[in-house]
């Protein structure tokens, strides 16, 4: 029997409201089932299922506020299938709430915390033989500073429990002084941990307002976008690299294409650019990576994040799976699809936990360049800015030609300026042959 | 349903891009500045709008002719003359 938890659908969320059950006690369930339907600051969400089995026990009820990693039920396996992980790039699970911390007085802090890794995830193979060292011998990555909430507690008395025990109450935002000890020793270990969050779990009473109002919500998103993106900038020492790319070729290739099409079938710029970002990944993998402790970890699928601005304010990174391998026309489909539920607060968890790396195209409401900042564990972020007429030379020739600025926002933990160097010129080039994209 | 009618064409866009931008009040809109500003409209909320347009005028407008259709007040124009 396996516990089915509250997700985390990114660094930026605490907690989310249990709108309604898919499914009830007793329902057989696939891998990738949709089984709950969940109220976030990114708006409603439809979680998934990532095993097969029965679902044997419901836990929580709709209308409860349940922070990340709440046991919601209890899944019964199948014995002839193994529990799978999500099925491309599994997010970094139950990754600790991120806080603000008062303006006056700071709340401790605790030591540094091991984020829990991603599922393990087949290194790339083979890796461009000048690819930076995957780890450090000498510098040993920086582990995120975690700031926990005022219940935190200093070094003096701190609870006696086993390392497994704190990383899990670590990673859950779960106050050891809150846990008794089932042993004489007095030392907290893992079951004690998990019958906390069951006990936690039953004593939950219904939240009465299951829909929040729209400012609430807008306010929230606000300061889960300040907390995660305050963090990442406190913790990834980014570097930033810029190019222009003379876009003349892709827009007349764009054109000839669209004028061969109906309407609806035309393709925007947008999709040649999220392709050809993907591809330029696939030849420059070490940016399509997590950073954890361990170090770099390579992803096989390029799941490009799309950033999509929301009306009523904030944003969220939606991704479009293995986007390298999908044609223009399948982007375009995508695109405008999770575009649309975006907006209308209908993605599923998968969606929102699987981007290995982020785009950002706010060149299309008029910036010039955006730099932009990575959002965890990602190591990269990639910002496209508005397309102008600029003088260019080209052969000794001056001439005028579309532009586009592209940034590159990277970790240097994880790269140095040359590999993000070697991925804008690959970029570049993609671009300059838009046919094969 | 006469669609060179000024005030048809006028209420079915709004419609439209209600559909596309519903957080968006119409009378807050200044009908001479940029679309995609007024109604905080991306590229492909902007493409929805033109397959929209075909669908209810029957008019296909081409990508070259984009730069003639960037607000509200060119785009009732711009259908009013294809009309």
């Amino acid at each position: 029997m396996s516990e089915y938890k509250m997700p985390s659908l990114g660094a930026d969320m605490e907690d989310a409201i249990l709108i309604e059950w898919k499914v009830k006690e007793g329902d057989s369930v696939q891998n990738g089932d949709i089984i709950a339907e969940i109220e976030t600051v990114k708006g409603d969400i439809d979680v998934e299922v990532f095993e097969d089995g029965v679902v044997e026990k419901i836990i929580a009820q709709p209308g409860q506020k349940l922070p990340v990693g709440t046991v919601l039920a209890y899944i019964k396996t199948d014995i002839s299938s193994s529990p799978k992980e999500a099925p491309d790039e599994q997010p970094p699970k139950e990754i600790p709430p991120v806080e603000i911390p008062p303006v006056s007085d700071p709340p401790p802090t605790i030591p540094p915390v091991e984020i829990p890794s991603p599922a393990p995830d087949p290194i790339r193979e083979p890796s461009p033989p000048e690819i930076t060292p995957v780890k450090d011998p000498i510098r040993k990555p920086t582990p995120p500073e975690v700031v926990l909430p005022m219940t935190s507690i200093n070094e003096k008395n701190r609870p006696r429990a086993s390392p497994l025990a704190r990383k899990m109450a670590q990673n859950l935002g779960i106050d050891l002084q809150q846990i008794k000890s089932s042993n004489e020793s007095g030392v907290i270990h893992k079951v004690d941990i998990e019958s906390f969050i069951k006990n936690k779990s039953k004593n939950l009473k219904p939240v009465i307002q299951v829909k929040e109002p729209q400012e609430s919500k807008k306010n929230k998103m606000r300061s889960a976008i300040a907390a995660a993106m305050s963090k990442s900038n406190r913790e990834i020492p980014h570097y930033y690299l810029e190019t222009s790319i003379d876009m003349k070729i892709a827009l007349d290739w764009l054109r000839k294409e669209n004028s061969k099409r109906s309407i609806s079938d035309r393709v925007l710029p947008a999709a040649l650019l999220i392709k050809a970002t993907a591809l330029a990944l696939a030849e420059v993998p070490n940016l399509n990576a997590y950073w954890t402790n361990e170090g770099l970890q390579q992803k096989e699928n390029i799941n490009i994040g799309f950033t999509i601005s929301l009306r009523q304010g904030g944003l969220v990174i939606p991704a479009i799976q293995k986007a390298n391998q999908k044609t223009l026309d399948v982007l375009m489909e995508e695109l405008s699809d999770i575009i649309q539920r975006a907006r209308t607060a209908k993605l599923r968890s998968s969606e929102l936990t699987t981007g290995t790396v982020t785009i950002t195209n706010v060149g299309e409401r008029g910036a010039e360049k955006v730099f932009g900042i990575i959002y965890p564990p990602q190591v990269a972020l990639i910002g496209f800015g508005k397309i102008i007429e600029k003088p260019w030379a080209i052969n000794g020739l001056l001439g005028i030609r579309p532009v586009l600025s592209v940034t590159l926002a990277a970790d240097h933990r994880a790269t140095d300026g040359i590999i993000g160097s070697r991925f804008l010129e690959k970029l570049n080039q993609l671009l300059q042959n838009p046919h094969q994209l | 349903m006469n669609t060179s009618d000024p005030e048809f064409i006028k209420t079915e866009i709004l419609k439209i891009l209600n559909k596309i931008a519903p957080e968006i009040d119409p009378d807050t809109v200044d009908p001479q500045n940029e679309i995609t500003y007024e109604f905080e409209i991306d590229s492909m909320d902007f493409l929805r709008m033109v397959v929209k347009i075909d669908e209810v005028f029957g008019i296909e407008i081409p990508e070259a002719e984009y730069g003639e259709i960037t607000t509200l007040e060119k785009l009732l124009t711009y259908l009013a003359k294809s009309n």
